[in-house]
């Protein structure tokens, strides 16, 4: 007994330690911070990167449940109305929340060392605050229960316009700020990471 | 979510592990019986919609039960006991560090832990024939098995996780360089405690209960044990079989290519060729190691693998009915606490996956979250071999079928949910593989990301 209680001892002295070495090295949040435009650009451009892996992924597992994972039953669901309609709404919902999570890094961006460099986070903070409560709307209307399948559709396009409307959004707020500030478009253009990411959106 | 969302997940979860409780207790097919009670409570007293029973799971147990109980009946299992005695005559003990890394290299070469059922048996035999408490192979094993899918070019959560990482300018190569090394370590760390824990086989109470009440039959010496004639033969086509399920797991264009469902064709998944390849290896045992398709069920690796199927049945329905139903909500708690303490997304990634028991699931929300959070990509890489953390609750096939298969009794799930002969050997490995892991980032990566890739110029 008193081996087994050793052995909790030890482990949660292991989970300390990851979690010790994780707050040591492994953070590199620059929220409210002054940072470079070199790296404002990477960190929102690799944020947004990020974002699309997912949303290939969200889509693949619309498209071919089978193959990414969900299981195949005899009568597959995803070939109903109501199957595929539910498997719609489980990708809306990842997306969503995939949406969130681009927003936290953009955030996490910090403030780009330019003359405009506060007004751009500023701004770039306005977009995520706004997108943030159309998406908390748009997750509400997911977790509702629709009577009919027209009320399914009705809400997941609800949900849709939404995601969309934080995608163009936040395309608008960077292009906003790029245009009013030279250093943070030429920082934007020569990102290799923005790069890497227009080259993966044309290809 | 409301409050009363929330009292009802929490409800709906205590449900789960009270009647894996239950199970446990009952032992046996038990497990799967108490899982289907499960639920049904779930279905009827919740509302929940049914989740998909584990077809693949019991179909791959189907088979490789089949072709391992075939060349047991052959006399094969007799027959690698005998080698491997041998081979490890000087030291027996070195068992519990071999088998978890053949388990791992099985699961990196097939993208999926599915291939580890088919040495589940052969390990457990050829510990007890050398006495030594299978427990420490099998759980040492299982554990590597699932760790063997962050090493593995051909996993789903691999494929899940490189577009994440790729941006920072980590590819599959870079994953590997952090995943392999780390992961070797952490085997080994794991190995190390887990050969020395629990009292040896000849001094465990429960062992001794089943000798004395008939229930096992003490091993015989390994020299004592005479052969049939075709021993060697079912070994051979036993093998064949598995090589040959790692050589499709690993080269994808010599798969058979089957219709996609958004047009053209796609390679084969691995499930089903595993199937296919153990029931052929069971045909061709009974063809030509002279097997008699009756004595198949009457060995006891047909027992205990049915069993097995049983127990995995009800008990993993249960759980996916659970999960399938609140997988958001679980991802969403997580992700708040990983949001407010960014610290604990390791711990978060390794919960997720426990409580999702998907990989890919904890893949996909959890280290997209961690890099938004601002934690070096490579860091994260070093991490995500928390998703070993699927085997946190004892509701996986591969632990069930390691629990049936150790007659001795020395591998339990646990009286507590939790505290199963699993949890050691998870605990260490996961926590040494992540630690390791974000030593060599640091180390060779710099903490930070690899250069970028140097543009390729097309000639003047």
């Amino acid at each position: 007994m008193r081996g087994g209680w050793l052995w909790v001892v030890v482990i949660l002295a292991g989970v300390v330690a990851v979690t010790g070495v994780v707050a040591l090295v492994g953070r590199d949040d620059n929220k409210d911070q002054t940072v470079s435009a070199g790296d404002w650009a990477d960190s929102v451009c690799g944020s947004v990167a990020v974002w699309r892996g997912e949303i290939e992924s969200i889509v693949d597992e619309i498209r071919q449940p089978s193959a990414t994972g969900f299981p195949r039953s005899e009568e597959p669901q995803s070939e109903t109305p109501q199957g595929r309609t539910g498997l719609i709404r489980s990708g809306l919902e990842r997306t969503v929340r995939a949406t969130h999570t681009m927003i936290t890094g953009v955030e996490n961006a910090g403030v780009p060392d330019t003359p405009q460099g506060e007004q751009a986070a500023n701004a770039i903070s306005g977009w995520a605050d706004k997108t943030r409560t159309d998406l908390e709307d748009a997750q509400d209307s997911l977790d509702d229960e629709a009577d009919t399948l027209a009320d399914a559709i009705a809400q997941l396009t609800d949900a849709a316009r939404a995601i969309t409307g934080a995608v163009t959004g936040g395309v608008k707020a960077v292009a906003d700020v790029a245009r009013t500030d030279p250093e943070l478009a030429a920082a934007l253009r020569d990102s290799s990471t923005c790069q890497q990411l227009r080259e993966e959106t044309t290809s | 979510m409301t409050t009363m969302d929330w009292i009802l997940v929490a409800l709906q979860g205590l449900v789960v592990i009270g009647f894996i409780a239950l199970g446990v207790r009952s032992g046996g097919i038990g497990l799967g019986l108490w899982g289907g009670v499960g639920t049904l409570v779930l279905v009827f007293l919740f509302g929940l919609d049914p989740g998909e029973p584990p077809i693949s799971a019991i179909l791959i147990i189907i088979a490789v039960i089949s072709a391992a109980a075939a060349m047991e009946a052959a006399g094969g299992v007799d027959y690698m006991v005998k080698v491997a005695s041998a081979a490890l005559r000087a030291k027996p003990s070195m068992l519990n560090f071999a088998a978890p890394y053949v388990s791992y290299v099985l699961t990196i070469l097939t993208g999926t832990g599915n291939t580890f059922f088919s040495i589940i048996p052969v390990i457990n035999e050829i510990a007890y024939a050398n006495k030594i408490r299978p427990e420490r192979p099998l759980a040492g094993s299982t554990v590597a098995s699932a760790l063997g899918i962050t090493s593995s070019p051909v996993a789903a959560a691999m494929a899940t996780l490189l577009p994440l990482v790729e941006i920072y300018h980590y590819d599959l190569v870079d994953v590997l360089l952090i995943t392999i090394p780390a992961s070797i370590v952490g085997i080994f760390a794991m190995s190390l405690v887990m050969s020395r824990h629990g009292k040896d086989l000849e001094d465990d109470v429960e062992y001794q209960r089943r000798v004395t009440a008939g229930e096992v039959t003490p091993p015989a010496p390994a020299a004592d044990i005479v052969l049939k004639p075709f021993a060697k033969r079912s070994v051979a086509i036993f093998l064949a079989g598995v090589a040959a399920i790692c050589v499709f797991g690993f080269v994808e264009d010599i798969r058979p290519t089957v219709a996609a469902e958004g047009g053209g064709v796609e390679p084969m998944s691995v499930t089903p060729l595993i199937q296919m390849i153990m029931l052929t290896a069971a045909a061709l045992i009974l063809v030509f190691a002279h097997v008699k398709a009756t004595e198949i069920p009457l060995t006891s690796i047909f027992r205990s693998g049915m069993v097995a199927m049983i127990a995995l049945f009800g008990i993993a329905w249960m759980a996916d009915t659970f999960i399938a139903n609140n997988e958001d909500a679980i991802v969403q708690a997580l992700g708040s606490l990983a949001e407010n303490w960014p610290f604990t997304i390791a711990i978060a990634i390794f919960l997720v996956a426990g409580l999702t028991t998907s990989q890919s699931a904890a893949t996909r929300t959890m280290v997209p979250l961690g890099l938004a959070l601002g934690i070096g990509a490579g860091y994260m890489i070093a991490m995500w071999t928390a998703v070993a953390g699927v085997l946190f609750l004892p509701a996986n096939g591969t632990q069930i079928a390691a629990a049936e298969a150790d007659t001795t009794g020395t591998t339990t799930l646990g009286k507590r949910v939790v505290d199963h002969s699993f949890q050691l050997p998870l605990q260490v490995c996961w926590i040494v593989t992540a630690l390791v892991g974000m030593v060599i980032v640091w180390l060779f990566f710099g903490g930070h990301t690899p250069a970028p890739p140097v543009p390729t110029t097309t000639g003047p």
